[in-house]
């Protein structure tokens, strides 16, 4: 069950990258967002980077340093969506 | 099934590198280009797997059965080459005889569009590209894996730290980031897209006849980030001689990763037509060989 938090996210990614044949609801947060989870490759992460900073003002960049942790599941990125946002 | 290049052992040790590097800074560019035919001939005797690759991709590239001499000439244009890198780091373009196609108009459009991209392959000398092209108007950052073969790295690195400021390293996804980043910032990058990077997604495309993978993640971006996109040889053509063009990219609408990435195959199969010994892939590059040739 996802939380409201993780639902926005989980649409956002959804309508950034076209992801015409997921359900929201059905994603684990706690699954991996690329290869074998969503399937998302780096240019996918990019695209839901700019959405994210459209929408929430939050900044994701090269010289992040944990910007692999970020990406690893729906759970860590919202969580860093919530630390971020500016509003 | 291809193996990963990165797996391939280098051929060219630390210990040979650092000699030449010493000699090259040393002595006059004729004199150790003589040492380089002993080098070469050696490394032509230990390195089976590397002639029967270079026997393979000249098989498609020349119009005649490749014999020892023709493997033994791409190895000595890759030595050659990788001598004259260590001139061309070393502000010592004056050396060489460079010619250009189309300079200003690429000149003038990255003046007009200072971000862009520039793709090329293994192919030719990198370094000659940017001894041609370096200006305060702008600035070309080239995408390379420095984890890859350290030793070399650090060796070239040592030469001119100021040509490795703005590489902009190969390090998975933030790599892509690093990418938007700087063309967004005004720069353009330059990216080699003949070879597959592990743990990315590849696209299979004909080249030479085989089928070879190559990088998806390139063309991806090409097609969904709006900057322009070039693709450019700097061509080897023997002695003191290097030709350097580019050429805008064929990008259409209806264009996909697996298109563009044909199209690119396809001109850079011209080029190694053209000018076989300059491209340098020594490892087992193709998934499916042709089997007609």
């Amino acid at each position: 069950m996802l939380t409201p938090e993780q639902l926005e996210v989980a649409n956002l990614i959804i309508n950034a990258v076209n992801l015409e044949d997921i359900n929201a609801n059905e994603i684990d947060p706690n699954e991996a967002i690329f290869n074998d989870g969503l399937g998302l490759d780096s240019i996918d992460a990019l695209e839901v980077s700019l959405e994210l900073s459209k929408q929430f003002g939050v900044k994701i960049k090269s010289s992040d340093e944990n910007i692999n942790d970020i990406f690893k599941s729906l759970a860590s990125l919202t969580e860093f969506v919530q630390a971020n946002k500016t509003y | 099934m291809a193996q990963s290049w990165q797996q391939e052992k280098e051929m060219s040790n630390a210990f040979w590198l650092t000699l030449i590097i010493k000699i090259a800074l040393k002595l006059p560019r004729w004199s150790v280009r003589l040492l380089l035919h002993p080098i070469t001939f050696f490394f032509l005797l230990i390195a089976p797997k590397k002639r029967q690759v270079s026997r393979h991709y000249l098989a498609r590239a020349l119009n005649t059965k490749p014999r020892i001499w023709h493997i033994y000439k791409h190895f000595f244009w890759f030595s050659s080459i990788l001598l004259d890198k260590v001139y061309f780091l070393t502000q010592k373009k004056a050396l060489f005889d460079v010619t250009f196609s189309n300079r200003e108009t690429v000149i003038c459009s990255l003046k007009q569009h200072p971000a862009q991209f520039f793709i090329s392959g293994h192919y030719g000398s990198l370094e000659a590209l940017k001894a041609c092209y370096s200006s305060q108007d702008y600035t070309i950052n080239p995408v390379i894996k420095l984890d890859h073969n350290q030793t070399v790295v650090n060796l070239f690195k040592n030469l001119n730290p100021a040509f490795y400021d703005n590489v902009i390293p190969y390090n998975g996804l933030e790599t892509t980031f690093k990418i938007y980043e700087t063309l967004k910032e005004g720069a353009s990058v330059a990216l080699l897209a003949d070879r597959p990077i592990e743990n990315a997604s590849t696209i299979s495309v004909t080249f030479l006849g085989d089928q070879i993978l190559l990088p998806e993640g390139i063309f991806e971006m090409i097609l969904r980030f709006p900057f322009p996109a070039n693709i450019f040889f700097s061509q080897y053509q023997g002695g003191n001689r290097y030709h350097v063009h580019c050429i805008p990219m064929p990008v259409e609408k209806e264009d996909t990763p697996h298109t563009l990435a044909q199209k690119f195959a396809h001109i850079l199969e011209q080029q190694c037509l053209e000018a076989p010994y300059n491209w340098f892939n020594f490892y087992t590059y193709w998934i499916e060989p042709n089997h007609d040739i």
